[in-house]
């Protein structure tokens, strides 16, 4: 079995790291048992513009995970569904780390400085924002 | 200068508190800060009631003075309870208002806006249940956007516990909920406010920096906050139109 990447372990051994995979975990499950499609408001900015805000679909997006419809979930709001995977991982290797079955890091996360981590996530809102104007 | 986390006074470009054994080093804010509040984490001392009375009151009312000497760190526990406290009674006596209230208001409203109440009293009793849940959640949601967002500014001066402090004490807009009608707005107004000062308070950054990170996640949340708004004004205007005849 491959070796689970230490920086991985150590972001999950944070404990908001936890907190916000169980938080991630909490939307999926309600949006497998409620009608979250229904609930929730329509854009109003697409309604104004016809272009896409940059967090369409991701209600969703959200349901095709719920579902366990992964391609389904990407193809709708990619930033997002990759956030919502990423976050219910950290969950679970948090809560394995906490039960010893990962041992724990507390090795730095992330080695970019403060300016490229700024860069990159502006650079994935953008391009996430282009994605969702072109295919919804 | 003076320890963030205990209040005690350390020596100047010490690494590490010699009280408490904090990481003082990467803290920034005004050095003659001395960081000793809120009240409400001194409550052993000061007793539940007015520990509790003293935070609400100058959190709302003096924000300035309250977040520039509120701790940057030591728990989330203590500010998470206080938002519990401050928020759920809020959020209950606002349930309690509509409850009583809803079957007037309906009477005044159009009937386009009538249709979207389909939750009912029984509705709104589960959604008091899982209220504890959501403002929880609802927390770490916000304060995780906000200090996003300080990164995105270079606004992030002290830690995330710090963003999340901020988030938390300014909870205590929720109290507003208690009154009918107009507390909500109020509510809404003063959380922005409260945490704009709080930002600033708590990072020792500009007002520019804190007002970004407040306000662009309602540039985002657009489709909800026009929704609120458009609902709230044509109630108003409902409700000012059936009163003129």
């Amino acid at each position: 079995m491959k070796r689970i990447p230490e920086r991985l372990v150590a972001a999950a051994s944070s404990g908001t790291a936890v907190i916000y995979g169980m938080i991630a975990m909490a939307a999926i499950i309600a949006a497998r048992f409620l009608p979250v499609e229904r609930i929730a408001p329509s854009c109003a900015f697409k309604g104004l513009t016809g272009l896409a805000c940059p967090t369409c679909g991701a209600t969703r997006s959200l349901v095709h995970l719920a579902e366990g419809d992964v391609p389904g979930a990407v193809g709708l709001n990619p930033l997002f569904s990759v956030m919502m995977l990423f976050a219910v991982l950290l969950f679970f290797l948090g809560v394995l780390s906490r039960l010893g079955t990962v041992p724990r890091s507390s090795r730095p996360q992330v080695s970019a400085s403060p300016a490229q981590l700024r860069f990159i996530v502006l650079a994935l809102f953008m391009m996430n924002w282009a994605y969702l104007i072109v295919h919804l | 200068m003076f320890c963030p986390h205990c209040g005690k006074e350390v020596n100047e470009g010490q690494t590490f508190c010699h009280h408490c054994g904090a990481r003082i080093a990467q803290l920034s804010g005004p050095a003659d800060t001395v960081r000793t509040g809120p009240a409400w984490e001194d409550r052993e001392n000061r007793g539940f009631f007015r520990a509790l009375g003293a935070t609400i009151r100058e959190s709302l009312f003096a924000p300035t003075e309250f977040f520039r000497t509120m701790k940057v760190a030591g728990g989330f526990s203590d500010p998470l309870l206080y938002a519990i406290i401050t928020g759920m009674t809020g959020i209950m006596l606002s349930f309690f208002w509509q409850a009583i209230l809803r079957d007037q208001l309906q009477t005044f409203l159009p009937q386009d806006v009538q249709a979207v109440d389909t939750i009912g009293t029984a509705g709104m009793a589960v959604l008091a249940v899982f209220t504890p849940f959501f403002l929880v959640m609802g927390l770490f949601v916000w304060a995780g956007g906000l200090h996003l967002l300080l990164l995105m500014v270079r606004g992030a001066k002290n830690g995330f516990e710090a963003t999340f402090r901020v988030a938390a004490y300014s909870a205590g807009s929720l109290l507003f909920l208690v009154l009918p009608f107009c507390g909500g707005l109020f509510a809404v107004i003063s959380s922005l406010v409260v945490t704009i000062i709080g930002l600033k308070g708590a990072h020792g950054i500009g007002g520019g920096k804190a007002a970004f990170a407040v306000f662009f996640p309602l540039i985002l949340c657009c489709a909800l906050s026009v929704l609120a708004v458009a609902m709230f004004i044509s109630a108003v205007a409902a409700s000012l139109g059936a009163l003129s005849h």
